[in-house]
């Protein structure tokens, strides 16, 4: 077989590859003909509607579905919980039972017909008041009864260092929980059909993983895995929630199962915002030490905070971000609340991370009445594993996010942003992440008609990975974008990677390109027989094929010679063959303005500058980043959970209270890849999350600028601003 | 229980005639009774304006408007915006400008654009930020919205510049 | 929701009928955008839901000599979209441009904002400082309340079973004059007020004399507030920045707000200073026929 060179060829050499290419779903997202899960509605569907713990740790004591069942339209009634051994409800919003209806209305209907009771247990939500975790007996102990640290780890000696250091700043920092806010709910719409000779079980599942769902569901229902088809084609926002079957997908396919009807679940939005995952909550009091010209010398964290009741907080072990001092002791401890449970947010642990790491280093450069530019640039030589081969991207970075931040013309001492009620101010913090690939197949199929088709049981979270697969192949076979086909969202298709952790483009394209590059040398072996032409001489391009830039034949003409059975190569990830690298950094910084009458702070301008290496389509990548930034503005300025420490429920648990940014509240977002061609060369990274970790540091730290004064917990709320300016 | 309702009204264009209880949405009335799931469902209180629809030429949340209160009323939903598979220029712009991701926001978004350019073809930027004040987006990231709105707004003055 | 019967009457006396016959478990309907969402979450429970819309009264929009006549049911699109309108009474149109966004201006009203009685809600101190009066009619006949009496606790106002909100009528504006009303919000828009405050001045001949003023609060007492004394304390003194640091120190004495999500009672007294002093200058430089800024920090 001819053997194709297993590279993304020359920078330059593409006509799609590092273009900016429009998605290929994008008609039928933008004309309403896309099909979400919450979409499903195949005749007979029934409808769910959900009851929900409405206490903070309670024992159902009384569970009588009958009134509800005796409905006229209400089909089933499935329990989640039960009197007795399943009676402990350990959140606001941990479900209790579904009632599945010909219309939703009737479904709620049924819902309010359930006649529930509970004994109601004493609770703790707060994740802020150690002393008060302490008092209640919800820390970490070991078997003798003492408070053991979830993390305790000492890295030289940071007292000495500490007592040695020209300038040593302490603070306290902290950042609440949040949670997902998808804006399509977290559901299944399950239909259960042993009639036929197709799979027993069909979920359309809201999910990022389609290919290890299946398993999920069949496990649970004593099916093969061959038996459960899950599709999701279009999916509206999981940012890490949306990996598992879930109960209430269980309950779904339960429900289908005992009516003989479709069902289809969807959390409610109250639900949505309450019970599939938070991202845990991290405060912490830092010490940190330095030389006078800004070389960190220790780093003391006494850190807490909560994921809700499994007691766990945010990662001390990567504590401080991103930079490693010489000198280091890091102490963690998780508070055990009565509040829903964690799951992967968007960079699990990073934005935290970032957010009492670079918030206490600005300030640090504040003593050291520096720019934290060049306290970061004077640190780059410390950096720790993982960042530590981003030390020279970082310098560049900087140079060109202050560029386009006009730092230089802009930049004050801190607190020094006008003398009117409002203070403008800059800040800047910068992150890492790793993005590599992992294991995940594409089919590669090329027809006697000439199509060309890749497909892969991924999924497309609207990030672009539909497109970029489609890209991929179009270059490696010379079609245009329009001529080749990319499917995904099924089980059905090859296994393909969950998408979470900026995993994908990496995988979907390595394994893309490498079957592409197989399937068409089968087709240049077929070409160089039948045109007499040295195989190892053929190229694509143009909808053609090339010897030494002699046009052979058509791509159509080529694929007529392949008969009846299509030409099918089936591309691995992860190889380490250069297609995929991993490890990314960026910078961001901020520009904003603080009205200290009213403590409101607006946003002017975000800068992000990213790394990722080889961009395949910088239109989605760049959208990816924009995305990351809102999300950061959210959590650093309004976006938060709100629980009531006396009833112990989550109150802000709709679109109204939990505080999204809207259109006008982001300002300017300029954003830009450092792409070299060392960058280039280093092939494809994932670049989901990293530009949502930095945004909230560095619009802490620009408000610091302005005002002089630390906003230390995140969201940087207009009361929180004021508290802070009053006890300045 | 309350009695069905016949409803009669225009959507898309086309007569519909349809049956649903007072407390049915139009929201859910088009969803799930008509089958037009290309408006979204998002927040159900009237905060996202996933669910925006034109009654009577005005953009509304049509999750806090009955679907008996839309008898004789003209209803355009996001499936009349398109010409079969040929985007209108709004539509073009939010796919040309990346002012879509996930999508779940996008009909809802496009609906309040083809508002505002109806009633103020040459907004500026401020004035867009307004508009489309009652629209939320998680993953977007908004800036892509407005450049993609300003586009559109050309696109549609130049086109109309040409038709006289 | 929970399930309610329909009805749409077309004659101011068919709608008194069906609302007295039903006797307070029928709700009417106008732009529905906060009644349908409390029956969505279960705060109302109503049997009957009467669509007001159809009715002619209550869509009256009618500017004259004599004043402003505003139909309880006319949307907030159709007022700020009356040049005039938003010319003379300034401080109603500040308040239908914010409430919700625009989706929800294109069928909420005043009318439905103030007899929902909120304390937080945006029209209603625009509609005291103006002098609003509402016209109300029942099984017993018509009657006018003063805007400033409407409200009468949270959710609560003066109407009895059968009766309902027919328009608000507004006296002519005298010469000089300017209001605004303003809410602070963290957000840009889509907020609910955690302060808000309309203003409306008349200024001498001079415009640098303020001859009186009118200033009512929304979130920081159990209905939205109207505080004379804070005109009281104005009126006959230049319109200059220590006359308005007088205002908003005479405001905060007169609030008693309560501690929420939104903000803590400590803070609502604070915002209730700031944002008086704000929206007495923006409505003093209105009547002066300057452009106003509503940008932060203004």
């Amino acid at each position: 077989m001819a053997e194709r060179e297993v590279t993304w060829g020359p920078r330059g050499s593409h006509t799609l590859i590092g273009k900016e290419v429009s998605r290929i779903d994008g008609v039928e997202k933008a004309s309403g003909a896309a099909k979400y899960t919450n979409d499903m509605n195949q005749p007979g569907t029934l409808f769910a509607r959900l009851l929900t713990c409405t206490h903070a740790k309670a024992k159902v004591t009384r569970l009588n579905v009958d009134k509800a069942k005796a409905i006229a339209g209400v089909h089933t009634v499935y329990l989640f919980k039960d009197i007795g051994e399943n009676a402990e409800c350990n959140y606001d919003g941990e479900l209790v039972a579904a009632v599945a209806a010909e219309t939703a209305d009737i479904a709620e209907d049924g819902v309010r017909a359930i006649e529930v009771a509970y004994e109601v247990l004493p609770h703790v939500v707060d994740e802020q008041d150690l002393e008060a975790a302490r008092a209640a007996k919800r820390l970490k102990y070991d078997d003798d009864g003492k408070e053991v640290p979830l993390v305790d780890r000492t890295v030289g000696d940071p007292d000495k260092a500490i007592a040695d250091a020209d300038v040593v700043h302490t603070g306290y920092y902290g950042i609440h929980t949040i949670s997902h806010m998808c804006l399509e709910p977290h559901g299944a719409h399950c239909t259960w059909d042993e009639s036929g000779d197709g799979p027993k079980l069909t979920a359309r599942h809201s999910t990022q993983a389609v290919s290890t769902t299946g398993p999920q569901f069949a496990s649970q229902f004593g099916l093969d895995a061959s038996d459960v088809r899950v599709i999701c084609n279009y999916i509206g926002g999981g940012f890490g929630s949306k990996f598992a079957a879930d109960i209430w997908g269980w309950a779904a396919a339960q429900m289908s199962k005992d009516t003989g009807r479709p069902v289809r679940l969807m959390l409610d939005r109250a639900t949505e915002l309450k019970t599939p995952g938070t991202r845990p909550s991290g405060f912490a009091n830092v010490t940190v030490a330095a030389t006078k010209d800004g070389k960190i010398t220790a780093w003391k964290s006494h850190h807490w905070g909560t994921n809700g009741p499994q007691g766990g907080t945010i990662d001390g072990n990567q504590m401080p971000y991103v930079f490693d001092p010489p000198n280091k002791h890091v102490v963690s401890q998780g508070i055990a609340t009565d509040c829903g449970p964690n799951r992967a947010w968007r960079a699990p642990n990073h934005p935290q991370l970032c957010a009492i790491t670079d918030t206490a280093l600005t300030d640090l450069a504040a003593k050291l009445n520096m720019s934290p530019v060049d306290l970061y640039k004077a640190n780059l030589d410390q950096l720790d594993d993982t960042a530590k081969e981003n030390s020279k991207l970082y310098a560049a970075e900087l140079d060109r996010a202050a560029e386009l931040m006009e730092w230089e013309k802009k930049w004050h001492a801190h607190g020094k942003g006008g003398n009117g009620p409002v203070k403008r101010g800059l800040g800047v913090a910068l992150h890492r992440w790793g993005g590599q690939s992992v294991k995940c197949s594409s089919e590669v199929r090329i027809f006697a008609d000439g199509g060309a088709q890749a497909s892969i049981g991924s999924q497309d979270l609207g990030t672009g990975t539909r497109t970029v697969i489609a890209m991929v192949l179009a270059e490696t076979c010379g079609l245009p974008l329009e001529k080749v086909k990319a499917r995904l969202g099924s089980n059905e298709y090859v296994y393909g990677n969950p998408s979470g952790g900026s995993i994908t483009v990496g995988s979907v394209t390595g394994a893309t390109r490498r079957a592409a590059l197989e399937a068409t040398g089968i087709l240049f072996d077929k070409v160089a027989e039948k045109y007499k032409v040295d195989a190892k001489t053929l190229s694509l391009g143009d909808e053609a094929v090339w010897s030494d830039k002699k046009k052979v034949c058509s791509w159509k003409d080529a694929c007529r010679l392949i008969g009846p059975e299509p030409i099918t190569a089936t591309g691995p990830s992860p190889v380490a063959d250069g297609l995929t690298s991993k490890l990314v950094g960026g910078v961001q910084m901020a520009d904003v303005s603080v009205d200290t009458e009213t403590g409101v702070i607006r946003i002017n301008r975000m800068v992000a500058v990213q790394d990722c290496g080889l961009v395949i389509n910088e239109k989605t990548a760049k959208s990816q980043v924009y995305g990351g930034l809102i999300m950061g503005i959210a959590y650093a300025t309004n976006e938060e959970r709100i629980m009531d420490n006396n009833s112990g429920r989550y109150i802000n648990a709709d679109m109204e209270t939990y505080k999204l940014p809207r259109i006008g509240d982001i300002g300017e977002l300029i954003v830009e890849f450092y792409q070299p061609d060392s960058e280039y060369n280093r092939g494809v990274v994932g670049l989901g999350e990293p530009p949502v970790i930095s945004t909230g540091a560095a619009i802490a730290n620009a408000v610091a600028n302005a005002t002089g004064v630390r906003v230390p917990v995140l969201p940087m709320t207009p009361k929180r601003v004021l508290d802070a300016l009053a006890q300045a | 229980m309350a009695k069905k309702r016949v409803v009669t009204t225009t959507i898309n264009g086309d007569t519909h005639e349809f049956l649903c209880q007072p407390r049915q949405t139009l929201l859910e009335t088009l969803r799930d009774v008509l089958g037009l799931t290309g408006t979204k469902e998002g927040c159900s209180n009237g905060n996202c304006g996933a669910c925006t629809v034109h009654l009577n030429g005005r953009p509304v949340d049509s999750c806090l408007v009955l679907g008996v209160e839309v008898e004789g009323a003209e209803i355009r939903t996001i499936e009349g915006v398109a010409c079969g598979s040929h985007l209108d220029e709004v539509q073009e712009a939010f796919l040309e400008g990346a002012a879509l991701q996930c999508g779940i926001c996008t009909p809802g978004f496009i609906m309040q654009t083809e508002s505002l350019l109806d009633e103020n073809p040459n907004p500026t930027e401020d004035e867009i930020r307004f508009y489309l004040a009652g629209n939320l987006c998680r993953c977007t990231g908004y800036d892509k919205i407005v450049r993609s709105v300003q586009c559109a707004a050309e696109k549609r003055q130049t086109a109309n510049v040409g038709d006289h | 929701m929970r399930d309610f019967e329909y009805e749409a009457p077309t004659t101011l006396a068919n709608a008194i009928a069906v609302l007295a016959k039903n006797n307070g478990s029928a709700r009417p309907l106008a732009g529905g955008t906060d009644l349908i969402d409390h029956v969505r979450c279960g705060r109302l429970e109503p049997d009957v839901v009467v669509d007001v819309k159809k009715i002619d009264e209550l869509n009256v929009l009618e500017l004259n000599d004599s004043g402003l006549r505003l139909g309880a049911a006319t949307p907030c699109y159709r007022i700020y979209g009356c040049p005039e309108i938003s010319q003379q009474y300034a401080a109603l149109t500040d308040s239908c441009r914010i409430i919700g966004g625009i989706q929800i201006q294109s069928r909420a009203s005043v009318g439905g904002n103030i007899c929902n009685s909120g304390p937080a809600a945006d029209s209603t101190p625009s509609v005291i400082v103006l002098g609003g009066i509402c016209v109300i009619e029942g099984p017993g006949g018509r009657r006018e309340v003063p805007a400033e009496e409407f409200c009468t606790g949270p959710g609560k106002n003066v109407l009895k079973p059968g009766e309902l909100l027919v328009e608000i009528k507004f006296p002519a504006r005298p010469a000089n004059s300017g209001s605004h009303y303003r809410r602070f919000i963290p957000r840009n828009e889509m907020d609910i007020a955690v302060v808000g405050v309309g203003a409306s001045v008349v200024l001498d001949d001079s415009k640098e004399n303020i001859v009186s003023a009118r200033v009512a609060l929304g979130a920081v007492a159990p209905t939205p507030l109207y505080v004379p004394a804070v005109g009281d304390a104005i009126a006959g003194q230049p319109a200059n920045e220590d006359t308005l640091r007088k205002a908003g120190a005479v405001a905060k004495e007169l609030v008693t707000p309560i501690t929420d999500m939104r903000g803590t009672a400590e803070y609502r007294v604070h915002l209730t200073g700031v944002l008086t002093e704000r929206v007495l200058q923006a409505a003093i430089s209105r009547a002066r026929g300057e452009a106003i800024c509503t940008k932060i920090g203004h």
